[in-house]
């Protein structure tokens, strides 16, 4: 006979891991999609990991590492999406079987797992960002034989989506996350193995 | 039985391509005659777009081909060539505002032949995929899952995508950055206009000059500063007016200077804070004799004074000595007639630069 109450509990564990990936997921696509950095000054416009429109004195400025790092975050971005397809089917599937979906929970484990492969590609892409920002914010003033040249300075504004990969904030997100699918998956299979055994029973019985 | 040999005829022709597609885009790695790359910069705008295609051939080039050359497996540039010279050649991509730094010509790979646009092969092999996966489906709903199948599925697909992402796509990460063209001002020279004013003369390249706030003037080794009145005349040129007469006046004749201007301009992004050293150059007035006439030319922005003491007579003797001084303007002259008489001396003083100096001539006859 079937723990009910034990599947019910794993349910729950199931579904709030699932929900907590769909959460960090989504926060992580944001930051992926969204501005990082309003820039004013003589060097303005918007500073983001897939796109970006800066324009400096005067001219479109084209950067081949922020281009590189966009091209890049395709590999955070699938990831990311992979994660959040698989945390909502598990929520939706759980939820109609009043119990854990043993496919799509070893889906979602999966998908955590091929987003800590992802997370050194975003840990580059950051440095990159983090690097290309100091260069644009730099300071332009110079001497020359004219004399003192102060050009006005260049200011950056965080915008929300920066916050999420400020410091090591989507690490300590992402790795409890991934441990935690690899455990409510390692869960689900042992309550599988136990149900099978616990069948074999009731039929000798 | 047919439905299997489709599925079967297919899925060899999906390897088959498969195969094919990544030699090529391993082509570059391994020095095939051939080899596509997928465009990842938008250097090349608008002629190439990121996720474009482009096919590359080892063919020869000239100036205005689009080449690939590459420094490492995953270092490779896209770009049109616009110079070749002594072993190396210069490439710039269309978008950016100045040429790449020249490279040897050996790491030129391939000469870009033909592009295939991200809007057609994109939607053909997601097209191709759902094909093979309807072809397909019966395998797939019916095929059972074992614990495992799906998590090992994701993951070797995800390190595949990984790995093919960072191959296809050749990365050109300059440690130079983008290309930004900043500011540029610097002394082209400065110089003293016949009424007294100075100009100065910039370089100015990716701003413009825009108001001066401030301008002041003083002489080299002395405290008192003028204000002076300074206004851009065109994009390279600051005019300043008001200086002291009497400042240049004993520059010229003292020896005082350089001038000293202080100006802050406004450009656009920026303020200019320049200090300018005008050294004027000096000419000493030019005394000239015609037929009896004495012309005596100040050359110079400052005005000057000239002592002139004639000495003229009609027959041998005693002469009339005459003495006058006169202050000759900047760019002033006088002309003192001395044709009626038979005989006639002249000389003329002046302080030139601390000097004093004494020009004497026989005017007549």
């Amino acid at each position: 006979m079937r723990d009910k109450e034990g599947l019910k509990g794993l349910g729950v564990i199931v579904v709030g891991v699932a929900a907590y990936g769909v959460v960090v997921n989504t926060a992580l696509l944001f930051a992926m999609m969204a501005p990082l950095y309003l820039l004013s000054g003589p060097v303005r416009g918007s500073l983001g990991i897939v796109t970006y429109s800066i324009e400096a004195f005067g001219r479109t400025y084209y950067s081949p590492a922020l281009d590189m790092a966009s091209f890049l975050s395709i590999i955070v971005i699938t990831s990311s999406t992979l994660n959040v397809a698989a945390g909502l089917a598990v929520t939706y599937l759980t939820l109609k079987r009043k119990e854990p979906h043993i496919i799509a929970t070893e889906a979602l484990m999966a998908s955590s797992l091929t987003l800590l492969i992802s997370l050194g590609t975003l840990s580059g892409i950051r440095r990159i960002i983090t690097y290309e920002l100091a260069r644009l914010t730099r300071s332009y003033s110079f001497t020359s034989t004219a004399g003192a040249v102060q050009v006005y300075s260049v200011h950056a504004h965080a915008l929300p989506a920066a916050t999420i990969l400020r410091g090591e904030t989507y690490l300590l997100l992402t790795i409890p996350y991934t441990l935690a699918t690899v455990v409510s998956y390692a869960l689900v299979l042992r309550n599988a193995g136990r149900a099978e055994v616990l069948k074999k029973e009731s039929l000798k019985e | 039985m047919a439905r299997l040999r489709l599925a079967k005829r297919s899925a060899i022709l999906g390897a088959v391509l498969l195969l094919l597609v990544i030699v090529l885009f391993l082509g570059r790695v391994a020095g095939f005659p051939a080899a596509v790359v997928i465009v990842s910069g938008r250097s090349m705008e608008p002629t190439l777009h990121v996720g474009d295609i482009v096919v590359g051939v080892k063919l020869p080039y000239n100036v205005s081909d689009i080449v690939i050359w590459c420094a490492g497996p995953t270092y490779c540039v896209v770009h049109r060539v616009v110079e070749i010279k002594d072993g190396v050649i210069v490439t710039k991509g269309d978008n950016n505002p100045s040429p790449d730094p020249p490279v040897p010509k050996s790491l030129v790979r391939y000469k870009v032949v033909g592009v295939i646009r991200w809007y057609v092969w994109l939607p053909a092999v997601l097209l191709a995929l759902l094909a093979y996966a309807y072809v397909h489906r019966e395998y797939f709903l019916k095929r059972q899952v074992s614990p495992g199948d799906v998590a090992s599925l994701m993951v070797v697909f995800f390190v595949v995508f990984n790995a093919a992402i960072a191959l296809l796509a050749p990365t050109y990460y300059s440690p130079r950055g983008g290309v930004m063209e900043t500011p540029e001002v610097t002394l082209k020279g400065t110089s003293v206009t016949m009424n007294g004013n100075v100009l100065i003369n910039l370089n100015v390249r990716n701003t413009r000059l825009l108001s001066v706030d401030s301008c002041e003037a003083l002489v080299y080794g002395e405290k008192r500063e003028y204000v002076c009145e300074a206004i851009v005349v065109s994009n390279s040129q600051i005019l300043v007016k008001g200086i002291p007469k009497s400042l240049l006046e004993r520059m010229l004749e003292e020896r005082v200077g350089p001038l000293i201007i202080k100006v802050k301009a406004k450009i656009v992004f920026g303020v200019l804070n320049g200090i300018y050293y005008v050294y004027p150059t000096w000419r000493r007035p030019e005394v000239t004799i015609t037929n009896g006439s004495v012309m005596i030319i100040n050359p110079n922005p400052a005005s000057l004074r000239v002592n002139v003491t004639t000495y003229a007579a009609n027959r041998p003797g005693p002469a009339n000595v005459s003495f006058k001084s006169y202050v000759l303007e900047a760019g002033g002259s006088v002309r003192i007639d001395l044709s009626k008489y038979r005989y006639a001396y002249i000389r003329v003083e002046y302080l030139f630069q601390g000097k004093h100096v004494i020009i004497q001539k026989r005017v007549r006859p």
